[in-house]
């Protein structure tokens, strides 16, 4: 919201004040597309304008089938447990995607402290 | 020692008390079953019983089965013995009485709904053959014989025995469909009733469904018994509003697995009455099936019995489209064409064929065939045994008769395989590999390529590059690149100890140095050469050169050049999204990113992490599911660092301090750019040939 104050130049009492609403909803799954980057050997993959559906399954496939780590935005998302397919992991999948539109999701392999 | 309660054995008690009345004699077995809270039931059965009249066993099907074996006793006009009445009860088909199956869909106009879904208590019987009738004094008797499982050490038994004065006898009828169901009254007396219905559909199938879960509905059936199918959707209304509160619960549950079945299966049921003439045609996925045509948009196929095989081997509830069932067809024929019977004394090679009859792909007309020697033929012309039905299905692709015997001759002069490979070359396991790709035989789609053509004075010829190819047995090549393609699996070899005892994995590495014995074996031929002397001596050339294998070989360089400049982009992005910085770091080029805990540095050459501060190293490798290629390393540590409160329960090392001692603990060689290192491999092979 901008509030924009008009004052005079003659006072200070506020002669027009407009305040312009930017509709700042956050973005449906109908309008957002995401950007989905794979690292793996036999080539990078970069899957572009998918829907939020698209990417909530080429993610939870990479993970399930590569155990992947999920950044979004360079935030890392993390799966709970060992089903990744839960009702809790694909709902707070779904929601960090709600709240990123537009997001750079990356999938990388995982590394590990050298002494594990 | 079976124990069982009080109240069980005064059941069983029961039973022996009011069905031994009918019985002459029999061995008396007592199963026991467990029910909730290791509760047991008591069973009695009956084995090897025998009855003097039929009456008498009319009687006694009332309590309980009648097993098949062991059955004697039998004092009547009818038959001279026992065993006659059992012949007589498995003539034709084994058991009156059978589970609804995909066969009973051919040709029986009474089904019209294929039970999958629908739980098996809930489905009736099928009464697959009319039963045997017998006549004892002023009663006829019909017999009805199921299969049995478990119960006896037997599996043959007479469930029902219906007299004529009783309503369910008009009602037994080959086609029709039957459900015992028991009822337990308030007294405790237990009622079995019996259901039958002339045809099964939806309708009835719901009808049979209510009636097992509230037996006493069965009153509301005509002559308490029969179900007419034409009446069945106004009954079934009828029924649901008589159901308990209870029952409607429970029907609630299980009913929509009719409805499943419904959508499903009708479409069985259409192919069904395609069979039997019912219909002309119809349509399934915008595909139309006649009995012996199957059209989509501009492909026909045309074969008598069509609708027969694929009615065995197509799931029509699932996804096809008409290629496949132009497929489907084709491997049928090949099928066949194995299955001939060539007649003994018949010459060999060049003589009569014995060829299966015509079928049309697209209106062109197609005959296989073969010969006493086992030559395969597709319209005259020669092809290979294994290829028949990949040529007639290529048919599919042709809608002129002459262009597709100018192919199927083609085919006779070059395998299709040797077609194939000289188009499109042939795929070869020497790049880098994933796991999944390892086990399979067939390589990958990005895998590269040999490639190859016909020279016409020369031959097949292996190309080198663009202005050198060189002449090589194609045929064997073939076998033995697939033969290296399917054993690189990436397990392990151990050689035979005379060899020098030597174990390896078969990768990449190893599938390169036996595709280099592969091409120098295939490119040596043997050349006459005429010597001082002027005789003539026979000797093998290789006619391919270190150079050349070199050459053939550096395509999977460029693959890999590829794949680096493509883990460089990935790195850029995580370069931008951690706001990570290009420094000099200890005398080399390495990433400045600022964690939460602290400041790391990422050294490019070898991503070794180090604390930026302290210059102490961090100890982090790959784990062992890492899959990444080039700079997949540096990117995926930027990540990880940038955001190292939440990743240090994964990557225990970023917790408190550094260790400097592991600096040199673990070996890793990150790609970088492209080492060609096969001029080895090429020499050590070209050495030992």
């Amino acid at each position: 919201m901008n509030n924009n104050e008009i004052i005079s130049n003659n006072s200070n009492e506020v002669i027009n004040t407009e305040i312009t609403m930017n509709n700042n909803e956050i973005n449906t799954n109908a309008n957002s597309t995401y950007t989905v980057l794979i690292a793996n050997k036999t080539g990078h993959t970069t899957m572009a304008d998918l829907d939020i559906e698209q990417t909530i399954e080429n993610v939870t496939d990479m993970v399930e089938k590569k155990k992947n780590w999920v950044f979004i935005n360079g935030a890392p998302f993390e799966f709970a447990g060992s089903n990744v397919r839960s009702e809790a992991n694909m709902s707070k999948l779904r929601t960090q995607l709600e709240q990123n539109p537009m997001a750079q999701i990356m999938l990388t392999g995982q590394v590990i402290g050298g002494q594990e | 020692m079976a124990t069982a309660s009080f109240t069980e054995f005064k059941k069983i008690n029961k039973q022996f008390t009011e069905l031994s009345k009918h019985i002459e004699n029999a061995e008396i077995h007592i199963r026991t079953s467990y029910g909730p809270n290791y509760y047991t039931f008591m069973h009695l059965d009956f084995r090897q019983p025998s009855f003097k009249t039929f009456a008498k066993m009319h009687l006694f099907s009332k309590g309980a089965m009648i097993p098949l074996h062991g059955l004697h006793g039998l004092q009547c006009k009818a038959f001279k013995n026992s065993q006659e009445f059992w012949d007589a009860l498995s003539a034709q088909t084994r058991f009156t009485l059978a589970n609804i199956s995909k066969d009973n869909t051919k040709g029986l106009k009474t089904l019209r709904l294929m039970p999958e879904n629908t739980p098996e208590s809930y489905r009736p019987l099928l009464i697959q053959k009319a039963p045997l009738e017998v006549t004892e004094g002023n009663h006829t008797y019909r017999f009805l014989t199921v299969g049995v499982s478990g119960n006896y050490n037997v599996n043959r038994a007479i469930q029902i025995i219906s007299r004529e004065d009783e309503p369910l006898y008009d009602y037994l009828d080959e086609g029709f469909y039957l459900m015992q169901v028991v009822e337990e009254l308030k007294t405790g007396k237990v009622v079995q009733h019996n259901i039958v219905a002339n045809a099964y559909d939806i309708n009835t199938a719901h009808i049979f469904m209510m009636c097992r879960i509230q037996p006493d509905l069965i009153k509301m059936l005509k002559r308490e018994c029969f179900i007419n199918t034409h009446e069945a959707e106004l009954l079934r209304l009828k029924l649901a509003k008589k159901l308990s509160v209870v029952s409607k619960r429970k029907y609630n549950e299980v009913s929509d697995t009719i409805d499943t079945d419904y959508r499903k299966n009708t479409t069985l049921i259409v192919i069904g009455k395609l069979l039997d003439d019912s219909v002309a045609s119809t349509e399934i996925q915008n595909i139309t099936f006649t009995k012996s045509k199957v059209t989509y948009e501009q492909v026909t196929i045309e074969a008598e019995g069509l609708l027969s095989i694929l009615h065995d081997q197509l799931n029509f509830n699932g996804e096809f489209d008409i290629y496949g069932i132009c497929g489907i067809l084709s491997q049928h024929i090949e099928k066949q064409l194995n299955n001939i019977t060539v007649p003994e004394g018949a010459a060999a090679e060049g003589s009569a064929r014995y060829g299966l009859p015509e079928i049309k792909v697209n209106g062109i007309p197609i005959v296989a065939s073969v010969n006493a020697a086992g030559q395969r033929f597709v319209n005259d012309s020669r092809v290979n045994k294994d290829e028949v039905s990949k040529v007639i299905h290529r048919a599919s692709c042709y809608h002129n008769a002459s262009d597709y015997k100018l192919f199927v001759k083609s085919i006779s002069k070059m395998s299709m395989k040797f077609h194939d490979v000289v188009a499109n070359g042939m795929q070869v396991k020497i790049h880098d590999m994933t796991k999944e790709e390892y086990k399979s035989p067939i390589p990958g789609l990005d895998a590269p390529s040999l490639k190859f053509f016909i020279d016409k004075e020369e031959g097949y010829k292996l190309e080198v590059a663009a202005d050198r190819s060189v002449k090589i047995h194609l045929g064997r090549a073939i076998r033995r690149l697939e033969t290296i393609n399917k054993k690189t699996d990436d397990g392990w070899y151990y050689s035979s100890p005379t060899n020098g005892y030597r174990s390896g994995r078969r990768n990449n590495h190893w599938a390169a140095e036996q595709i280099v014995t592969t091409l120098v074996e295939c490119c040596t031929f043997e050349e006459e050469n005429t010597l001082p002397d002027g005789s003539k001596r026979k000797e093998s050339r290789c006619l391919i050169t270190r150079d050349d294998i070199l050459a053939i070989l550096s395509i999977v360089k460029d693959k890999k050049k590829e794949a680096i400049e493509r883990s460089k982009i990935f790195m850029e992005t995580a370069v931008k999204l951690t706001n990570a910085e290009l420094v000099e770091f200890m005398g080399k080029r390495a990433y400045k990113v600022q964690g939460s805990l602290r400041t790391y540095a990422v050294v490019i050459e070898n991503a070794k992490v180090y604390d930026f501060d302290t210059k102490q190293y961090r100890c982090i490798v790959n784990d062992h599911h890492y899959d990444g290629a080039g700079y997949d390393d540096v990117a995926t540590r930027l990540l990880a660092l940038k955001n190292d409160s939440v990743m240090q329960s994964s990557v225990s090392t970023l917790r408190g301090v550094a260790q400097p001692q592991y600096e040199n603990a673990h070996a890793h060689n990150p790609e970088r750019e492209v080492e060609f290192n096969m001029g080895n491999i090429v020499d050590a092979v070209l050495a030992k040939n």
